[in-house]
């Protein structure tokens, strides 16, 4: 379940919300304020629009809107509590400007947005922000593209710079080369998530045909149909730029430590000359109806059937979006909804969720039962089953779901997500530049929430007959695919239409404006940041339990991370009974000896807190979530469910039926097979090279849960990470209760240890006709250690595979056009460590891929890094530090770290001086005491008959001194 | 007394040899049918139905549906151009003989193939009838489908899309585009009763209405289909113009107002 409208992925203010004290001396007014130039023109180039401060009784996010000449619409956050800022650039433009014949443009446009402009080099943008130690990426939706960065602030001109460039001077540099590799690139993501991750084309593709209306821009995916994106040519790059990437078509928002004056000149200055496109005038469709269920299917490489109904709604803004946001809640979220007891806890489905959510055309209110496969393979009955069942759970809702209570319980969720998400200079960005998009006006979040407030049980009762009851809807249901021969296809139903030019592309033509200035000169990044590390505290509990934590006012929420150390490491004797952490969690999340699943969950939702338990090798965890005025409610909770567990059959049956499913479930998934067949073939038959399966599941009793849980849940190694708007003192007050645990005197066993490995090895997992193959390659290495060998290998590793300029990525995704994306690591823990390359690589290209890696650890081994990467290596890292602690889960991640390596509160300036002190040298004696292609154990999961023969065939031809050493032996886990 | 009883005997054996004569074209569709000798197993079909003996029998009309499915669904279009109502005749085939089978022995044969014959033909009328104005053709499509919906043993044919809502809908549809306003006036008023959410039943019957100048039974439409889709441009506008025809103008400006309610930047 998910409430989904973005309206409820909503940010708040940094600081107390009502609180929120005058933060500048501006004018009170609105009225909007003409500002002359800073250059000697005459006309006004920059026009305040309103100023939006905090006022009484409001919550709401501070931000000015501008407007500049040429249509351009500015809004600025100031947030000086961390030294980051956000750049974001939001264009009025998605695949709903796309016409039959051009689909997937939009999203394959948002990529050559990243090749470079006439001032920034091919690659050049990424690795600017990267140098400067920031974030970036780009994404397309329906009705919007969004690019953005997060940096330092001193970089901020930079970030304005970058953005104004491709703005209005990409086509500078568009060349045939860079989009064939970008088309690569978009063919290779569609391959890599979409036609190869299970569901990924019902959701995207599939429903939607059935959904829309012929020839409805929502009809056809973003990403597009492979034959269109096969059509493509550069005149459509230049008439899709010209078109719709204007200043008046886009918003631009900057939110973080900046001031703001400084910030509207830079503005102006790199903005305020670019040419307008023409007049883009918001787009109209009639609405979507159906009037009785029109039904789909499609074949996919699933586990679970999936029944998928989608009922046409509203759009952004309608009077019905909130009181449909609210319906979906009450009909489907938790385990008191409806469709959880009819399908989840009947055990007809493994998973059965509810959502809403609106889009600037049409809105999409979707049930989705994911069944357990029938035992009588017979999927028509099944389908007719779930169907009628759908129908009758809407039937019973009708009768007694729409309740008080109810009502309140999904309000309660409500406040809770709009916290949720937040936190972040990003999150703020996104908020307010939505509310410009679609509403062209200030909000306010307490606004927002009372939309949903103000919602009535009428209201509710009001759209469930007009839009659910009274309404047909699409219908799909996915058929695993049984012959091996047969693969998931993408149709475009559009395929056998004459293509008509696009009237809107007429008469475009390329005429920019020159600047006053010189464009070419970058900007210098400004004085470095102070970045301070977050003060916080370490105790311990009654019992000797440590617990660290950090006050974060940004939002009244508090997070406690439980950590129980041990997880199956206990359990090393019980290999054939796998899955017994795992599954005491999993019952532990049910109810207790005192109440139901149903009741912990109603009382949970209605406050909006959150208390979750999973386990896997190494640790149980335990994550709790609460706004800060219902922690201690919530704290009783987690007493009552830590330490009076139900363990009740019924429960037991279900959570083994589920867990079951789902491994079944991970059989279909490339990456998941590639994962486990990895571990195995590193550690072997143990606790860490062996997964549960359905065999190990099926053995394990209710009895080897309570014997888990009464023998290992203990303070023994448990240890408490804080995070929230929540004082020391208070908190330790509130967890005193889990200082009178007693110890159980348990000894933490060791840890095996990987098989080491003297020569290459490469094994192999069959997927027949899997559309890409993937890559995981690996060997033992160091265990985690903050300031050692292990904290060097990670900056050796940087420019082979640690960031996307990385050797591996350009050479792979960026040149050859072989996969969406290619990493490599260095990963450790308190236990083991290892080197871990991982990649999904275009299937015809499997062969050639091994082969580019083989080339570039080669030569990474051989020559090392250059002078120039160094500097890149060591900029980026360092001014990465300012982004580190500003989301609560970051600074969770800093603190953990801390009390579980027993860290120096300043580590992280050790780390810096070690980064600044490492000569080239230094960095190249690491690559070659750290980097062992000798020992590299190579699992590919893909169609094996496929990739042997590419194999067998590149042994041949160029690639043969790279791949000679390959010879694939299968691989399977009993 | 010798010749009657000559031919008694001879009646008494001959009826099994007619029987089996006729028996035999049951026989011969399925011979046909798998050497893909489908002329012959056509005309063995049609003979089949044409005799009493045969005709009843439910196996009949399976056999024969079989002949027909086939035809169409043969990849040569040679063989599809045998018969150019196939899918009809197997359909209408498949239907016969559940009508016919009581116990229901063919159920689980026959039930798939009956989908796959319904699919075609809504596929046919949709794809080809439609765009061709062969509007009788389509209409007997639907009559066909009708009659199949009772042996929807698994839903397979609503989940196909073919349901009785649907298939009224459809035939509102053609009558639209035939342009036959009696049958147009009926089958809305049906689908109106259901509630039947198509905005084009309502465009179709406010166009019918005006271009007959009843501006009453035209305002009663748009009342109805403002219900059902309130934002629908062509209802509001049509309704404005008529206030402003009728020069009703504290009538006009409510309902302009509440037109720019629910879509202020509306062209109208």
């Amino acid at each position: 379940m998910k409430i989904t409208s973005f309206a409820l992925g909503l940010l708040v203010i940094s600081g107390s919300l009502f609180a929120q004290q005058k933060k500048k001396t501006a004018p009170a007014t609105n009225a909007s304020t003409v500002i002359a130039s800073p250059s000697n023109s005459a006309a006004p180039t920059r026009t305040l629009i309103e100023r939006i401060e905090a006022q009484p009784g409001k919550i709401s996010i501070a931000y000015e809107r501008w407007k500049l000449a040429n249509g351009l619409t500015v809004l600025l956050h100031e947030d000086h509590s961390d030294p980051v800022v956000n750049v974001m650039v939001t264009y009025k433009v998605g695949s709903n400007r796309e016409s039959i014949g051009k689909s997937g443009f939009a999203h394959f446009f948002e990529h050559m947005m990243f090749q470079g402009s006439k001032h920034v080099g091919d690659e050049e943008h990424f690795k600017l922000v990267s140098n400067a130690g920031g974030t970036m990426n780009g994404f397309t939706q329906r009705d919007k593209t969004v690019y953005f960065e997060t940096l330092p602030s001193n970089y901020l001109e930079m970030a304005l710079w970058l953005e104004s460039d491709r703005m209005g001077f990409l086509l500078d540099s568009l060349t045939s080369k860079k989009f064939e590799n970008q088309r690569d690139a978009v063919k290779n993501e569609k391959s890599q998530n979409v036609e190869n991750q299970p569901y990924a084309m019902a959701f995207v593709e599939e429903i939607n045909k059935t959904l829309y209306p012929n020839a409805h821009p929502y009809s056809w995916p973003v990403i597009g149909y492979v034959d269109d994106l096969n059509k493509a040519n550069l005149t459509d790059v230049k008439n899709f730029f010209l078109r719709w990437y204007g200043p008046n078509n886009a918003i631009l928002t900057v939110s973080g430590d900046f001031q703001g004056t400084q910030a509207l000149d830079w503005i102006e200055k790199y903005f305020g000359s670019l040419k307008p496109c023409p007049e883009v005038k918001k787009l109209r469709t009639p609405a979507v109806t159906i009037a009785s269920d029109k039904y789909t299917a499609y074949k996919d490489r699933t586990y679970f059937p999936l029944n998928l109904r989608v009922y046409p709604t509203v759009s952004h803004y309608h009077k019905d979006e909130p009181a449909l946001d609210l319906l979906s809640t009450m009909m489907g979220g938790g385990n008191n909804s409806v469709f959880y007891k009819n399908f989840v806890k009947s055990k007809l489905a493994v998973q059965a969720g509810v959502s809403h959510q609106s889009e600037d055309l049409s809105g999409e209110f979707q049930i989705q039962i994911f069944a357990y496969p029938p035992e009588d393979f017979d999927l028509e009955k099944l389908f007719s089953e779930l169907d009628n069942k759908v129908k009758a759970a809407i039937d019973e809702f009708a009768l007694s779901g729409i309740t008080d209570e109810a009502l309140a319980i999904a309000k309660g969720q409500i406040e809770s997500q709009i916290y949720s998400g937040v936190n972040s200079v990003f999150g703020k960005a996104s908020i307010i530049s939505e509310w410009e998009r679609l509403l062209s006006k200030s909000f306010y979040i307490s606004e927002e929430l009372d939309r949903y407030t103000k919602v009535t049980k009428e209201d509710i009762e009001r759209v469930f007959k007009k839009y659910i009851k009274g309404s047909g809807a699409a219908v799909l249901n996915t058929y695993p695919i049984m012959d091996t021969k047969d693969s998931v296809k993408s149709i475009n139903p559009y395929a056998a239409l004459p293509y008509e030019e696009n009237p809107e592309y007429k008469g475009l033509s390329y005429q920019p404006i020159p600047d006053a200035f010189n464009r070419a000169l970058r900007p210098v990044a400004g004085s470095a940041v102070t970045v301070k590390t977050p003060v916080y505290f370490q105790q311990k509990l009654k019992n000797g339990v440590p617990v660290i934590g950090t006050v974060s006012k940004e939002t009244p929420e508090v997070n406690v991370f439980i950590t129980l150390e041990g997880g199956s490491l206990f359990i090393q004797d019980k290999l054939k009974k796998l899955g017994i952490p795992e599954m005491t969690a999993a019952m532990l999340n049910e109810g207790t000896e005192h109440f139901t699943t149903e009741q912990i969950s109603a009382a949970l939702d209605k406050m909006g807190s959150s208390i979750s338990f999973s386990s896997d090798r190494l640790s149980t965890s335990i994550m709790i979530r609460s706004l800060n005025n219902n922690l201690d409610a919530t704290l009783k909770l987690l007493d009552e469910k830590l330490f009076h567990p139900g363990f009740k059959e019924e429960d037991f049956k279900l959570a083994k039926k589920q867990y079951r499913a789902s491994i079944k479930d991970e059989e279909t998934s490339a990456d998941q097979i590639a994962d486990k067949l990895f571990d195995y073939a590193m550690y072997g038959d143990n606790i860490m090279g062996l997964r549960p399966s359905t065999k190990t599941v099926d053995a394990i009793e209710l009895s080897d849960l309570k014997s888990y849980y009464n023998s290992y849940y203990a303070p023994d190694f448990m240890r408490i990470v804080v995070v929230g708007d929540i004082e020391e003192q208070d908190i330790l007050n509130k967890l005193s209760f889990l200082g009178n645990w007693k110890s159980k005197g348990l000894k933490l066993p060791d840890v095996p240890a990987a098989k080491p490995t003297a020569n290459q090895q490469f094994l192999i997992g069959n997927k027949t006709l899997a559309s890409s193959s993937v890559i995981k390659m690996g060997y033992p290495s160091l265990k985690f250690d903050a300031t050692g060998d292990f904290y060097k290998n990670r900056i050796a590793n940087f420019i082979f595979g640690g960031n996307f300029n990385s050797r591996l990525n350009l050479n792979l995704r960026e040149q050859k056009g072989y996969t969406y994306g290619i990493r490599s690591s260095f990963e450790g823990d308190a236990y083991n460590g290892r080197f871990v390359l991982s990649s999904s690589v275009k299937r015809s290209a499997t062969a050639l891929s091994l082969a580019e890696i083989f080339k570039e650890l080669n030569r990474y081994v051989k020559d090392g890094i250059s002078d120039e990467e160094l500097n890149f290596t060591k900029s980026s890292l360092l001014n990465q530090e300012a982004l580190k602690y500003e989301a609560p889960m970051q600074k969770a991640s800093f603190l953990y770290n801390i009390q579980r390596f027993n860290l120096p509160s300043d580590f992280t300036r050790k780390q810096n001086e070690i980064l600044n002190a490492m000569t080239r040298n230094d960095v190249n004696a690491q690559i070659s005491k750290s980097f062992l292609p000798a020992l590299l154990t190579t699992v590919v999961v893909g169609d094996r008959y496929i990739i042997e023969s590419q194999i067998e065939k590149a042994k041949e031809g160029q690639q043969k001194e790279l791949l000679n050493n390959v010879k694939f032996k299968k691989i399977s886990i009993d | 007394m010798k010749i009657k009883i000559h031919l008694a005997v001879l009646a008494i054996f001959a009826m099994p040899m007619y029987y089996k004569s006729q028996s035999i074209n049951v026989q011969n569709m399925i011979n046909y049918t798998r050497n893909k000798d489908f002329e012959k197993a056509r005309s063995a079909a049609d003979a089949a139905i044409a005799h009493a003996e045969t005709k009843g029998k439910a196996k009949t009309w399976k056999c024969r549906g079989e002949v027909f499915k086939a035809i169409y669904a043969d990849t040569s279009s040679r063989i599809r151009a045998l018969d150019s109502k196939s899918e009809e005749k197997a359909l209408e085939a498949f239907t016969q003989c559940f009508i016919l089978d009581k116990e229901l022995i063919y159920k689980d044969e026959v039930k798939n193939w009956l989908v796959q014959a319904a699919s075609a033909c809504l596929r046919k009328s949709e794809s080809y009838y439609v765009p061709n104005s062969m509007y009788t053709e389509a209409l007997a499509i639907y009559n066909l489908l009708e009659n199949a919906l009772p042996y929807d043993f698994d839903q397979a044919m609503k989940r196909s899309n073919i349901t009785k809502e649907k298939l009224v809908y459809n035939r509102f549809k053609v009558n639209t585009y035939a342009g036959d306003k009696n049958q147009m006036k009926q089958i809305a008023e049906t689908l109106m009763r259901m509630g039947y959410k198509e905005a084009f039943i309502y465009e179709s019957m406010l166009k019918l209405y005006l271009a007959e100048k009843d501006t009453a039974s035209a305002l009663s439409v748009i009342e109805k289909g403002k219900d059902l889709f309130e934002s629908n441009m062509v209802l509001i506008g049509t309704e404005i113009d008529i206030y402003l025809a009728r020069k009703k103008t504290q009538d006009l400006i409510v309902k302009v107002q509440n037109a720019i309610e629910l879509a202020p930047d509306n062209d109208i």
